[in-house]
Formats: structure tokens, C-alpha cells, sequence
């Protein structure tokens, strides 16, 4: 699955639509407009659909509504999974390759630049990118 | 209050309908601050047009109505107010013409008042047109109006900006190079620029000084183009809206 990057900014992407929790009208992703980048992983919480991707320097987890699709087909090895958060009603929903969907703390890694798991993350990008 | 004449003398596009001592007081001719004063009008439900109700059609004089000038806009420069003159506008008879003039000299002098309330107090200004000033007089674009106003954008930027709740570091705080401290003053002027780091659950914190925080990032362009990042937490309430940050640093690669 591929998608173009159409706004690197919240105010502009969300502009009349309710914006992401946590999230600003100045808030600034780290995607270029009129990129392409191919996606590894999506995640679904609290109607909050966005795409794993690598924008050039690090994995980075976006809204889909900075994007359009330009190639749906998606991965034929991407898992699936479905989690339910503690201490609320919310169901996480997860899907991109097995690590990313069933290794709780492989996220947290590569967010921490954890060079293990950004070398796995980066070698899953190579095969999807390669399909 | 000045005192305003209609059907004063034309000057160019202009009827000049009074006067006062010499100032250099903001221009309504600067556009960012028309449209500043235009919005706050329109809050207060004062509409910015006026009629001058001049060259009727017909054979002379006021009789018959007919065709008159639409008069918009209002500019206080130097002292002179004036109104620009855009338009025409069907009058009807001469007593409708001298309704509208009246209902528009009403609304003239609100927005005299306005004017003058708005540059004693500039606290009625909005944030985003503040904002929008501020990022003139950073960039080098500030226009006078914009400079006679950069006191109370830097002053409002600061009262609204959330400080470091001090809880303590995991991280680098101090930049290496020139980008790293535009980037990290960038995200500590406006923490609201970043953005949660998803798929993240709050935060589970031995310490327990972050418990239920947010994980953040901000995203900046180093050396060489290539992309960094500053890492924050920040606390929202149920809304979303942020409501304390902390523990801000530099993530190396």
C-alpha cells in the first residue's frame, strides 16, 4: 500500500473535521507534501485511523488523512490484531507486519530508536517495498 | 467622537469626513488589521458601510432618489478619517436615502469607537491576528501597524505558553548546534506544535511523575535537510486540550 503525502499539518489536513486527541491546528508531522511513502502498518483507536511509514529519517506513525491512496493493495504479510485497552471501552486495532501487530514492546522501541528493532522495522519496509 | 460630516469634500476615492490631532496610530489600510477590525465589527453586529446619498438620478437635487454612493470601509491615518467609496446602490426616495444615511453615520460612529477602544486596549485583539503579527515581526515583514502591536503579541504569546512542569530529565536537553536550539525554542514557545506519538498508551511511569502522560514528538530539520526529532510529555485533559509538558530532549539517532 502506498500513499502521497497532501498536508504536513493538522490545521490544514483536519480543517473541518474534529482534530486528533492531543493533537493542534499547529501541529506538525514529519511527512513532506507530494511524497509517496509505503505503509507498513495502520492502527485504528477511537475512530483515529493512521499509517506506519518511514519518512525518510524515522518511522513515524500518521493520521490518514495527511494522505491519499495511490496503490491499495496492501501487504500479503501483514497480520492483524485486535486489542482491548485497560480501564476502558476502547478496542485498538493494528495492522502491518507480525512484530508490529503482536510485539508489545517493539513500537516503543523504535520510537526509542532502539537499533534492534529499527533494523527489523527498516527490513520489513525493504520487502513491502519490494512486493 | 469626531465630528462627522456626511457628503464631505472628495478626495481622489475618498469623501474626508473629519479630523483630529496628528498620530501614527495603526492603519486600517494595513490588511491584516482591517480584517482584524472587520471581524470584531461583525461580532458586535456593525456593519462597516454607509450611504452617501449623492447624484441621484433624476432632475436634480435630493427629489426622487434613485442612484447613490455606497460608501465602505473607514481609514483613520494622521488624524483623517475617510471612508472609501465602492459601489452604488439603489436609494429609493430621499427619506430612504436619509434613513440609510443616518442608520450608516450610527454605524460610523461605532466604528470610530471601536477604532479608539481597540488601540487603548489592545487586549480585544484576537490571538490569531496576534499571532499573525508576531510571525511578521519574526520574519522580518512587520508593517507599522504590526510593529505598534508587537508588544502585546510577544505578551500574549507568553501568557499562553505552558512551561516545563520541572519534574525531571531523561534526556539531552542542551543543543549541539544552531538547528537543535531554533527547534528546541520553536517547540518550547508553542509545545502545541507537537504531536502525541501514537499507538503509545499513556504513560506508565515508576517514578510516577509522568502516570497518564502523553508521549510527544516534534519534528525539526537539522543539518544537512535530514529530519530529527525533540521528545516531550505532555498531560491533556478530556478534551484533548494540552495542559502540562515536561521533560523535553533531543533525540539522537
Amino acid at each position: 500500500m502506498k500513499i502521497k503525502c497532501l498536508a504536513n499539518k493538522a490545521g490544514i489536513a483536519f480543517k473541518e473535521t474534529k482534530l486528533p486527541f492531543g493533537t493542534s491546528n499547529d501541529s506538525v508531522y514529519g511527512v513532506d507534501i507530494g511524497v509517496i511513502y509505503t505503509v507498513v502498518g495502520m492502527h485504528l483507536l477511537k475512530g483515529e485511523l493512521s499509517c506506519f511509514i518511514f519518512n525518510g529519517s524515522y518511522p513515524e506513525i500518521c493520521p490518514i488523512q495527511l494522505f491519499e491512496v495511490v496503490d491499495d493493495k496492501i501487504s500479503k504479510n501483514w497480520h492483524f490484531k485486535q486489542y482491548s485497552i485497560d480501564d476502558s471501552q476502547h478496542t485498538e486495532f493494528v495492522w502491518g507486519y507480525y512484530e508490529f501487530c503482536f510485539d508489545d514492546s517493539h513500537y516503543e522501541k523504535i520510537v526509542n530508536y532502539d537499533n534492534e528493532a529499527l533494523a527489523l522495522f527498516l527490513n520489513k519496509l525493504k520487502e513491502m517495498e519490494a512486493e | 467622537m469626531l465630528d462627522i460630516l456626511p457628503g464631505g469634500p472628495i478626495k481622489g476615492n475618498k469623501v474626508i469626513l473629519g479630523s483630529e490631532g496628528c498620530r501614527t496610530p495603526p492603519s486600517v489600510k494595513d490588511l491584516n488589521f482591517k480584517k482584524e477590525l472587520a471581524k470584531i465589527l461583525k461580532e458586535r453586529g456593525i456593519t462597516t458601510g454607509t450611504v452617501r446619498p449623492t447624484q441621484p438620478t433624476g432632475s436634480g437635487g435630493n427629489e426622487g432618489g434613485g442612484l447613490g454612493k455606497l460608501v465602505k470601509g473607514f481609514i483613520k491615518r494622521g488624524g483623517i478619517v475617510s471612508f472609501f467609496l465602492s459601489g452604488f446602490e439603489l436609494g429609493g426616495s430621499e427619506i430612504e436615502w436619509i434613513n440609510k444615511q443616518n442608520e450608516g453615520l450610527a454605524d460610523v460612529g461605532k466604528i470610530q469607537d471601536l477604532y479608539e477602544e481597540i488601540v487603548s486596549d489592545p487586549s480585544l485583539l484576537s490571538d490569531e491576528y496576534l499571532k499573525g503579527v508576531r510571525e511578521r515581526v519574526l520574519n522580518g515583514s512587520a508593517s507599522e501597524t504590526d510593529k505598534y502591536y508587537a508588544e502585546e503579541a510577544s505578551s500574549r504569546a507568553a501568557e499562553g505558553v505552558l512551561r516545563p512542569s520541572g519534574l525531571g530529565s531523561t534526556g539531552r536537553q542542551i543543543a549541539v548546534n544552531e538547528f537543535e536550539a531554533k527547534a528546541m525554542q520553536e517547540v518550547l514557545s508553542n509545545p502545541t506544535l507537537g504531536s502525541p506519538i501514537k499507538k503509545l498508551s499513556p504513560m506508565v511511569d515508576k517514578s510516577g511523575k509522568w502516570d497518564g502522560w502523553s508521549k510527544m514528538y516534534y519534528n525539526y530539520v537539522g543539518e544537512g535537510g535530514k529530519k530529527f526529532q525533540i521528545h516531550f510529555n505532555a498531560a491533556f485533559d478530556d478534551a484533548g486540550k494540552m495542559i502540562k509538558v515536561d521533560d523535553f530532549k533531543f533525540k539522537d539517532h
